[in-house]
């Protein structure tokens, strides 16, 4: 009993979270069209910027219903699928840096001040698909980035064995309860400070990323201090270079 | 002269939004946090804030409590995606609420009206 109004109390959160994060970028959405209509009666030129702003409103609402999309397929036992092919991690890692880097430009992401460093000492390959990893390096840097104080530094780094690649986030945020650590890839599950600070996030997003970790071989794990941050772990089987 | 209006909210995108949405009216600052946002009514005068409820390290409730402390006298317009948005607005003081999202010309009603009552330097 206890455990489904646990359950029922986590459902309620997440309902009330998904509506807020939808009518977040629903909300400039809205005012970038209005600018847009404004322009077009005016018979003024359309701004590229603001039309690529739109665009990116957009795809922020994409993506969130991806993930309720993802979240729901794997709720009705339906496994997410995977499109694998030989891959390199590090394109991957630099590809999601390059995105951050345009979401920073088009100030669809505010400019923090953050510092993330990358290193590679030598390529990964994986046997992998190439959008579903590019999904978790984002949702991992995304939330350390979420996480971190103004001009925080982020450090990324790729390493191997030779038969197993692993993959860091590091942080210097506000770090997860010990006690918490064991839940935070459970569904809904948002750590307790998270949420008395207010942070955003529905809870799916590293549910999602440890199904699609682990659909690859590999695991998601996580070692984090509070007030001092947190390394998100990921470990992939090596793909022998051809 | 324009009337000055400070913008906090956590989220770039509506401040971005808003910013060009109002520049032709009104003189706008935005803060992306509680905390910017005190710092700014410490330096400047503003006829009105439009405040956020819901932002990491001090929130929009945290923000009315540090103007009452010092005495800070601006009407503020609670704007925020959730669903007990008046309610909330009513519990913390505040003038005005709107919710995300709302019609622009609908929040510049909103707001021309308690930018009109003005606001006071602290004591």
């Amino acid at each position: 009993v206890h455990e489904r109004k646990e359950l029922d109390r986590a459902r309620t959160r997440f309902l009330e979270m998904m509506a807020h994060e939808m009518r977040t970028p629903l909300t400039p959405l809205r005012l970038y069209v209005h600018a847009l209509g404004r322009a077009a009666s005016g018979q003024r030129p359309i701004p590229q910027e603001v039309v690529d702003r739109v665009i990116a409103q957009i795809d922020r609402l994409a993506v969130l219903v991806q993930e309720l999309g993802d979240s729901a397929q794997l709720d009705a036992g339906r496994p997410l699928r995977l499109h694998s092919e030989r891959v390199e991690l590090g394109s991957i890692v630099r590809r999601a840096l390059e995105e951050h880097r345009a979401s920073l430009a088009l100030r669809t992401t505010p400019d923090r001040g953050h510092t993330i460093s990358f290193t590679a000492p030598e390529p990964c390959f994986v046997c992998g698909d190439r959008l579903r990893l590019e999904e978790v390096v984002t949702h991992l840097l995304d939330n350390a980035l979420k996480f971190s104080p103004h001009g925080g530094s982020i450090e990324i780094d790729l390493s191997t064995d030779g038969r197993q690649h692993r993959l860091t986030v590091t942080d210097h945020g506000i770090g997860v309860p010990t006690e918490e650590l064991a839940e935070l890839t459970h569904k809904y599950f948002r750590a307790t400070n998270a949420l008395e600070e207010n942070y955003p996030g529905m809870g799916l997003g590293l549910s999602l990323c440890r199904e699609i970790v682990e659909r690859h071989g590999g695991t998601l794990s996580f070692e984090s201090t509070v007030k001092e941050g947190t390394r998100a772990i990921v470990t992939l089987p090596a793909e022998e270079a051809a | 002269m324009k009337k000055r209006v400070l913008l906090v909210d956590d989220d770039s995108n509506i401040l971005d939004a808003l910013a060009v949405a109002l520049g032709d009216k009104y003189d706008v600052t935005i803060a992306y946090d509680g905390a910017q946002a005190i710092r700014e009514l410490e330096r400047e005068r503003f006829d009105a804030i439009v405040l956020d409820l819901m932002m990491p390290l001090l929130d929009g409730a945290g923000v009315m409590r540090e103007l009452s402390r010092r005495s800070i006298d601006v009407p503020v317009l609670i704007m925020s995606a959730s669903n007990d948005v008046h309610t909330r607005a009513e519990e913390v003081g505040a003038a005005e609420a709107i919710q995300k999202p709302f019609e622009l010309d609908r929040f510049e009603c909103k707001l021309k009206l308690i930018a009109a009552r003005g606001g006071n330097l602290p004591a």
